[in-house]
């Protein structure tokens, strides 16, 4: 027999199994989601550091000057930074762009010590003496070096030590020369008669020391050092942000469903229980008594869920992974699991849980004892007025702050919390008038619906109260659905658009040298052309700096030589020249400077640094304005043809070439044949480009998808759990009904009509609300917004598929059951 | 000369409705003698349930006493003296019985001894007793669903009267029942309140349920309009259903 309060609970607990285990499930998948989450930050933060000491090894500070400071370390400066607390090592070295003789180019140049420091920052293992070098592998490729090698740098033969692996930034290589850091000090001292000591410094920063704190400390020394900390390296940092942004963005949004969920549950649970409790307060048990027999069952609830969460979210993490990483093909392996930081997340958020719990908890220890309790349901929300007045001064404070952030541009807090604000004032209001909406409805559909779903819909006005949970998490898990895969399709797409931009055609080859390289362009072209799987070539010089005379004023303007007639039928070039000595002017030059088609000009070309002056002057006249040149449009003005007789070209390399291909992949391998014959010619590819783009975007995707699969389950379990429960309250109902008029399967159409009519809510309402939200957030930085329909499409037929499949047959049991037993029963 | 247990002075009760005011309960005085069996009658709306949730501290008076054994508290109200007060002074019963379904009878006789924080050989002991009087042993450990009604509310009784509350309310307790078990219920709450020597409040609209009363107030519109004092002869049922009969054709 019971004897205790904990006893009484418990009786409660275990006679409701099912409740019982469904607000366990609840728990446990809202806590595996925040797990999920969080892990997932943490992961990315681990990344970070991961890559942070790839690029920069050991180095935690970079100390110097900038170039244009003209200033360096000295021997004093270097010891000061030596002596200072926390600075574990130091290794010095010197900056520079020495030239390579065979290349005729300038190379970014390091010196370096053969310290440890040195070596990690910049990846090499052998001791570099002072008549060595090494060079990443682009670089040597190049130079056709291998170890052993001689090369001459600024007139200086050097052996070839060590070939580097390519260390990629932002998608691009980075071509570097080491030299030995005393040699390079002689090499200095000799050019400019200072002894310096170096450029800067790499600091390894020791254990328990706060870089930033010490950043300051050597800001203090010199107020003109530069001091670049490795952790905030702007690339990885933005791509890291990004990442952040959308998983709090996500995570807030997968909260505020979490807690509706719980919340609702327990409700639910607490629903059960009133009378109970009611007749409890009756008998003489005290508001703490009832209380605690709450807060006992929510703790059993919310421990167990806990539990299974951690195991949950790490088989999730184990194996579901891999699955869907299978299952949309794409790679997964990047993500692991922190078990401690998960367990740190479960018990936060069982306390956070329980503290929601509290408040059911809380308002179920106020119940009256039962003789007086109200035997109408309350139908009505209470404080409507509140309600509606917070609900329309959140709006309108939220456009406030939403147009001070768009006027201000530098306040996009503004416009984050107005969205938010706009977001939740809308969730206030949307029960109260809805109602309303559903009678507008009904007077419109009752021709269309027929007269059973009709009376079935009129049916659920007055149970809005009740079902609005059901409207509310299914809306806010559209909002979910659109504001997150739009926000990774609109960064796919701007990737994209940025790629395809820079591809006029499916093959693009640059020159990497384009101030020594002497690839002639009809050379080039040729070979080119003489490839199988080319269709069309054409091609463009680097772009420079010429003058035209004999206008108001001397005008100076960009050009570059290019294929005229070539791009013209390749669709580059909008329109072409009758002969080769006219030039394409751009429409913004020409009305800059009122140029029309016919007209001549003076040009001054190939400007001689020593001589300080323009080497090639002539006569040509506008053969043809057009809107747009071929990437990149914006720094040049003026197109010339390379076959123009005015000018001789040849002080101009080949840039850039734009291929035409019948089959990529073949011209690829064909096109890289050619690099034996120009070296320095890269090969572009935009199918392999934006292939790199869609592996980079496939994480954000997965993991997106792992979090919706999830969010619809719990969302669905949460939803089929209320409406089931909703359902068997008005068995009674169901029953009037077949007594007076209806047949069993009328009962299936009245039971679905109502649960159509709540998800077709909740699904219109969560799109609609997504795309305001989605484009609010975008205000942020504007630009287009690429929506992805197929994923929001999916998402809303999968919710009602899965009430479907559930409730038709729990519909159809209730239609079938015996009359005079339903209406004897008591299904609160 | 019998002890008065309760003591109603003046009690009013209004409620505030949208078409304003409502007075279910006006300016009513009674007294409740120790082991009185007082019935209540009248028609719905008459104020029968207001004065029950009054005498329960479930709802506050507008204006009036409430004295149990001659002392008035007027924070009894308030809660958590409400609840003390209940748990001391008043056994529910109910019509719907109101038995917790996840309970057997015993942990339902049970309850409010747990809910004192009784020891459990007390507690044990005492419900022993209870189900030897209410004829239930053999049903000890089944549950409510697996009883008739009338055991059903043997069990309320039961539970009503375990921690021996001086006032018994109860409401419609045979508005659920059948005639023969409707019987057999009062002739056990007689028999238990001759045993616990207790005083009842009996809420019905059923004459046959008032003649076991010691006396009878009839409720009209919020006040005592007529009262009868039983006799315990047969003309007893006579004069209630006449006076009812009076008080249904009055206007509302």
């Amino acid at each position: 027999m019971i004897d205790s309060i904990q006893a009484i609970a418990s009786r409660f607990f275990r006679r409701n199994k099912l409740i019982a285990f469904t607000s366990i499930i609840g728990v446990m998948i809202s806590i595996t989601l925040i797990i999920t989450m969080v892990v997932f930050v943490t992961d990315a933060k681990r990344s970070l550091v991961e890559e942070v000491e790839k690029m920069y090894g050991k180095m935690d500070l970079a100390v110097g000057y900038n170039p244009e400071q003209n200033l360096f370390i000295d021997e004093k400066l270097s010891g000061m930074i030596n002596s200072l607390e926390g600075v574990e090592e130091t290794s010095e070295a010197f900056l520079a762009h020495y030239f390579i003789d065979d290349l005729q180019e300038r190379f970014y140049t390091v010196g370096v010590e053969d310290d440890s420091l040195a070596k990690s920052r910049y990846h090499f293992r052998e001791t570099i003496h002072a008549d060595e070098v090494s060079l990443n592998n682009a670089l040597a490729t190049l130079l056709h070096t291998t170890p052993g090698d001689q090369i001459t740098v600024e007139g200086n033969d050097y052996t070839v030590k060590e070939i580097l692996p390519d260390l990629e930034e932002a998608g691009q290589v980075t071509d570097i020369l080491l030299i030995n850091r005393q040699a390079m000090a002689e090499q200095e001292f000799e050019k400019t008669g200072n002894k310096k000591q170096s450029d800067y410094m790499m600091v390894e920063v020791s254990e328990h020391v706060d870089v930033y704190e010490l950043a300051q400390t050597l800001k203090k020394i010199d107020p003109e050092l530069r001091v670049d900390i490795a952790v905030e390296d702007e690339f990885l940092k933005s791509n890291l942000d990004l990442q952040l942004q959308f998983v709090i963005g996500l995570s807030v949004l997968v909260i505020l469903i979490t807690a509706l969920f719980i919340i609702s549950n327990f409700e639910l649970f607490l629903y059960k229980y009133k009378h109970e409790l009611a007749i409890l307060r009756s008998l003489g048990a005290t508001k703490r008594q009832v209380f605690s027999i709450i807060l006992y069952q929510s703790a059993i609830i919310n421990v167990i869920g806990g539990i299974s969460a951690l195991l949950f979210s790490f088989i999730a993490y184990r194996y579901l992974q891999s699955f869907l990483g299978k299952l949309f093909d794409v790679a997964t392996d990047t993500l692991t699991y922190n078990f401690p930081v998960a367990i740190v997340v479960a018990l936060i958020s069982i306390v956070c849980i329980q503290a929601f719990m509290l408040i059911p908890a809380y308002r179920s220890s106020r119940l009256l004892p039962v003789t007086i309790m109200q035997e109408n349901e309350e139908l009505g929300f209470s404080h409507t007025l509140i309600r509606k007045k917070s609900g329309f001064i959140g709006i309108i404070l939220s456009g406030f702050l939403i147009v001070f952030g768009v006027i201000f541009s530098e306040l996009p807090a503004f416009i984050l919390v107005g969205s938010i604000g706009f977001l939740l004032s809308c969730i206030i209001l949307f029960p109260l008038y809805l109602p309303k909406v559903m009678e507008k409805m009904l007077l419109i559909m009752r021709r269309v619906i027929g007269n059973i779903s009709f009376i079935s819909l009129k049916n659920t006005i007055p149970q809005v109260r009740k079902n609005t949970f059901i409207v509310l998490i299914i809306s806010a898990m559209m909002i979910i659905v659109v504001f997150g895969s739009t926000f990774i399709q609109t960064i796919q797409q701007t990737d994209i658009n940025y790629i395809k931009e820079q591809y006029e055609t499916e093959i693009v080859l640059t020159n990497k040298l384009t101030k020594s390289s002497t690839i002639r362009a009809d050379e080039l072209r040729e070979e080119v052309s003489r490839l199988s799987t080319i269709t069309h070539v054409s091609t463009q010089s680097s772009q420079d700096n010429g003058m035209i005379e004999g206008m108001q004023e001397n005008v100076y303007f960009d050009y570059s030589f290019a294929d005229i007639s070539a791009m013209n039928e390749q669709g580059l070039l909008e329109t072409t020249v009758n002969n080769p000595n006219e030039v394409i002017v751009k429409e913004s030059f020409a009305k800059e400077h009122g140029l029309q088609i016919g007209d001549t000009l003076h040009l001054n070309m190939d400007y001689d640094n020593n001589q300080y002056k323009f080497l090639q002057r002539g006569e040509v006249v506008i053969g043809n304005i057009v809107k747009a040149f071929p990437y990149p449009n914006e720094i040049r003005d003026i197109f010339i043809d390379w076959e123009t007789g005015v000018f001789d070209p040849d002080f101009k390399t080949v840039e850039q070439a734009f291929v035409d291909v019948t089959d990529p992949e073949l011209a690829i391998t064909e096109l890289e044949g050619i690099k034996s014959i120009y070296p320095e010619i890269q090969v572009n590819s935009l199918e392999k480009s934006l292939q790199q783009s869609k592996q980079m975007s496939s994480q954000r995707w997965v993991i997106f998808i792992i979090v919706l699969v999830v969010i619809l389950l719990s969302v669905m379990f949460g939803v089929i759990n209320t409406l089931i429960n909703n359902i068997h309250a008005k068995r009674k109902e169901f029953a009037v009904m077949r007594v007076v008029y209806l047949k069993p399967k009328n009962i299936i159409q009245v039971i679905m009509t109502q649960v159509t009519t709540y998800i077709a809510l909740g699904v219109a309402v969560g799109i609609v609300l997504g795309f305001i939200f989605t484009y609010l957030i975008s205000l942020v930085d504007p630009g287009i917004l690429s929506f992805n329909y197929t994923i929001i499409a999916i998402m809303a037929i999968a919710i009602f598929v899965i009430a479907y499949i559930v409730l038709v047959p729990v519909a159809n049991r209730l239609g079938k059951l015996n009359i005079s037993t339903e209406l004897m029963q008591d299904h609160k | 000369m019998s002890k008065t247990i309760l003591s109603i002075e003046d009690l009013s009760k209004t409620y505030q409705t949208a078409g304003g005011l409502v007075s279910a309960l006006d300016h009513v005085s009674f007294q409740l003698q120790e082991g009185e069996l007082l019935a209540v009658m009248g028609t719905s709306g008459s104020g029968k349930s207001t004065l029950l949730n009054l005498i329960g501290a479930m709802d506050e008076p507008t204006t009036g006493v409430i004295k149990v054994n001659g002392i008035y508290d007027k924070t009894m109200f308030k809660e958590p003296k409400a609840t003390i007060y209940r748990r001391e002074n008043i056994g529910f019963i109910f019509q719907s019985f109101n038995l917790l379904k996840d309970l057997s009878v015993e942990e339902n006789i049970a309850l409010p001894l747990i809910l004192k924080g009784e020891k459990d050989g007390v507690v044990k002991e005492k419900v022993s007793k209870m189900l030897k009087i209410i004829g239930l042993e053999e049903w000890r450990t089944h549950r409510p669903v697996e009883l008739s009604g009338g055991q059903q509310q043997r069990v309320a009784i039961g539970r009503a009267l375990i921690t021996s509350p001086p006032i018994i309310l109860a409401d419609e307790l045979t508005g659920n029942l059948d005639f023969n078990t409707s019987t057999d219920i009062l002739q056990t709450l007689l028999k238990m309140k001759e045993a616990f020597n207790q005083s009842i409040i009996i809420v019905t609209h059923d004459p046959s349920v008032a003649t076991y009363a010691d006396r009878v107030l009839f409720f009209h519109d919020g006040k005592i309009v007529d009262e009868y004092t039983c006799t315990e002869e047969t003309e007893d049922m006579n004069a209630i259903l006449q006076k009812f009969q009076r008080i249904l054709e009055r206007p509302a």
